[in-house]
């Protein structure tokens, strides 16, 4: 038999129910909340005898390993056709500094994580990949877990700001985009075309020319087009995203691009910025002569946009098995154009 | 109740066959969303007038629904008898339903309120959302029960969380926590009203003797047919949705014990949901005088009438 209780904010066993601390041995899983973000909200959780997770099932879904290898990315690239052209004054520190923006890359999701539980976007939904709803924390844990990754993402990039205090202004600036993104204020990346294009930035432009700062203590245009591209493959990935919640999206009102531009229009967007993203890849080859990506990204974009038109022209569902396709497709395109860039990267 | 004529122009003589063909599509139904009107209306001291009001509402936006689904799904039968579509003609089945849904609209607004007026026309878009939706639904195989439950919480829940809902708005009622807790009880009526109905295409509790496999071989993969379907491998789901009979698709799944062992997952977490209406049913007491307690009492048993399809124990 199932057990349930239901909280409202009035009541004092609210946040221990909502953060998980009111026992060592169950856990509460939200089922129903009611007048969300509200001083009326009431909770309904189910109380569940605490699951034994494996260590391993934990990591791997902590790790969130499609979201580090978009990070990783520029990273990557990155340090390796930087150091082609110049050398790192201080490997160390950068090495570092490499790890701390992955940390910091880490309080960021997992904060997203809380945040969006405590205020009730992610409890109001079950479309997510949240870790508390997944049960895998409660959400003290995971402010825990955030407040820890910050810590360390911090102490290990200090030593970088140390040596090149010019960073300051751009890491500040990186802090601030993350705080609207991550603040669940309507400008948040779910909820608006301004927060998609904050994301664009901060997993874009900024993240790499900051990074680059901390490698050599300075920037080149090739450092800022593969921010620019990171940061069109991560704005791609949030639109395939929302365009696969489009309905659950638009009637919660969730005003994102895709809900605004709507289901056929969306179709388009999508395709649109695919061939973008594949100009962007031939734009920047030729640019700065990598013959052989220019080469295979060109045979890649373009047999993918094909197969892409055909998969969006059979859609005709607002929901339905199509559109996680289409988002899975879309990974895998993208998986597969950052490995031949990585390799291509590698080998010069 | 009867339910056909609330207001005097009401279904005028002179318009050949709509009389007939309302009768013919009325009787043989089991009129439960009205009666769940009447349920609710007694308890809570809703004028009489205003019971039959509510009650014809949704009889009228249910059959309306109904007359224009036959037509979009081409069937043939529709309780037992002939659709109207058939019977007549497609013209005359969508001009019923029209009809119908007109009449709702010129009665609710004479009534005069406007708040239940704003509620229903919400609760008629929400269902032609929720059709249009199912029906590009067609052919998916892959489709999930989550997202059928969406589909169905437009379709299907939207009607029983009017019933809930209505009495309520009609007395000038409208305390928004109390409406938001009944939202998701009737939400939680619908589903468990819509699985229990897609188990009767695998001939679960099928009381009622309804075609087998209608829905699969229709290209409409139900919320059961989903849950069978999510853990099969691809080449199992080609066959399984190929199946001609139950019994080739209880092979095609594994054999009559994997079927058995499925269902019972089904039926075990249409359990949790049975449970949660209940926790939600003491909740909603707070917002009741105590001369309408009973109405709490009444409320209980409809999960085990719409899912278990029996009466209660």
């Amino acid at each position: 038999m199932s057990r349930y209780v239901t909280f409202t904010k009035q009541d004092t066993e609210y946040p221990r129910y909502l953060w998980g601390s009111f026992s060592k041995e169950e856990r509460a899983i939200a089922v129903k909340s009611l007048n969300v973000n509200t001083s009326e909200e009431s909770i309904t959780f189910e109380i569940q005898p605490k699951k034994n997770i494996s260590f391993k099932e934990k990591w791997i879904a902590s790790l969130k390993i499609p979201r580090l290898i978009l990070v990783l990315l520029p990273l990557f690239i990155l340090f390796f056709t930087t150091m082609r052209v110049t050398e790192m004054d201080h490997p160390l520190e950068s090495f570092l500094a490499t790890l701390g923006v992955i940390f910091l890359h880490y309080f960021a999701i997992y904060r997203n994580d809380y945040k969006d539980y405590v205020i009730g976007t992610d409890r109001v939904s079950d479309e997510n990949d949240n870790l508390i709803m997944k049960g895998y924390y409660s959400a003290i844990e995971l402010k825990r877990v955030a407040l820890v990754c910050l810590g360390i993402g911090i102490l290990l990039g200090l030593p970088s700001v140390i040596l090149n205090p010019v960073i300051l202004p751009m890491l500040s600036l990186v802090a601030v985009f993350a705080a609207i993104i991550y603040s669940g204020m309507g400008w948040g990346s779910k909820n608006r075309p301004l927060g998609e294009f904050f994301v664009f930035l901060t997993y874009g432009p900024l993240l790499a020319l900051g990074y680059q700062f901390t490698l050599v203590g300075g920037y080149n245009y090739e450092g800022l087009a593969i921010g620019v591209i990171c940061g069109f493959i991560n704005l791609i990935l949030i639109h395939l995203r929302n365009f696969e919640r489009i309905l659950s999206y638009s009637r919660a009102q969730l005003k994102s691009t895709i809900v605004l531009l709507g289901f056929e229009k969306s179709k388009m967007l999508l395709l649109l910025m695919w061939i973008g993203l594949g100009i962007l890849f031939m734009g920047y080859s030729w640019f700065f002569d990598y013959e052989i990506l220019l080469g295979s990204s060109a045979l890649f974009f373009v047999t993918s946009a094909l197969v892409l038109v055909k998969k969006l022209r059979g859609m005709q569902s607002c929901i339905g098995s199509d559109l996680t396709q289409l988002r899975r497709m879309g990974e895998k395109f993208v998986i597969a154009i950052s490995l031949i860039w990585a390799l291509i990267t590698l080998v010069g | 109740m009867d339910y056909k004529v609330y207001a005097a122009q009401d279904f005028p003589a002179y318009l050949p066959k709509l009389n007939q063909l309302y009768d013919d599509l009325f009787s043989g139904g089991k009129g439960f969303r009205g009666k769940m009107i009447e349920l609710m209306g007694s308890s809570l001291q809703v004028p009489f007038q205003t019971q039959k009001l509510l009650a014809q509402t949704i009889e009228f936006i249910h059959n309306a629904s109904l007359l224009h689904d036959d037509l979009v799904d081409r069937s043939h039968l529709r309780r037992g008898k002939t659709t109207a579509w058939l019977k007549y003609t497609p013209e005359y089945a969508v001009l019923a339903g029209d009809y119908l849904l007109a009449r709702v609209m010129v009665n609710l607004s004479s009534h005069g309120n406007i708040h239940l007026v704003h509620y229903t026309s919400q609760i008629i878009s929400d269902l032609l959302e929720g059709e249009w939706i199912q029906d590009s639904l067609v052919g998916d195989f892959n489709v999930t029960l989550e997202q059928l439950d969406r589909v169905h919480n437009l379709k299907t829940a939207s009607l029983f969380k009017w019933c809930l809902r209505s009495p309520f708005i009609a007395l000038d009622r409208r305390d928004e926590k109390m409406h938001h807790m009944l939202e998701e009880m009737g939400t939680i009526l619908g589903q468990l009203f819509q699985r229990s109905d897609d188990l009767l295409d695998f001939d679960i509790r099928n009381l009622e003797g309804k075609a087998i496999l209608g829905d699969l071989k229709s290209g409409y993969l139900n919320s059961f047919g989903s849950f069978m379907a999510k853990d099969l491998t691809p080449q199992e789901k080609q066959k399984f949705i190929k199946s001609e009979s139950l019994v080739e698709l209880k092979n095609n799944m594994g054999g009559e014990k994997k079927f058995d062992e499925t269902l019972k997952g089904f039926d075990e977490a249409n359990q949790k949901q049975i449970e949660l209406y209940n926790h939600l049913l003491t909740q909603l007491k707070a917002y009741l005088q105590p001369e309408e307690y009973n109405l709490l009492d009444k409320l209980k048993p409809l999960t085990e009438i719409l899912y278990w399809r029996r009466k209660p124990s």
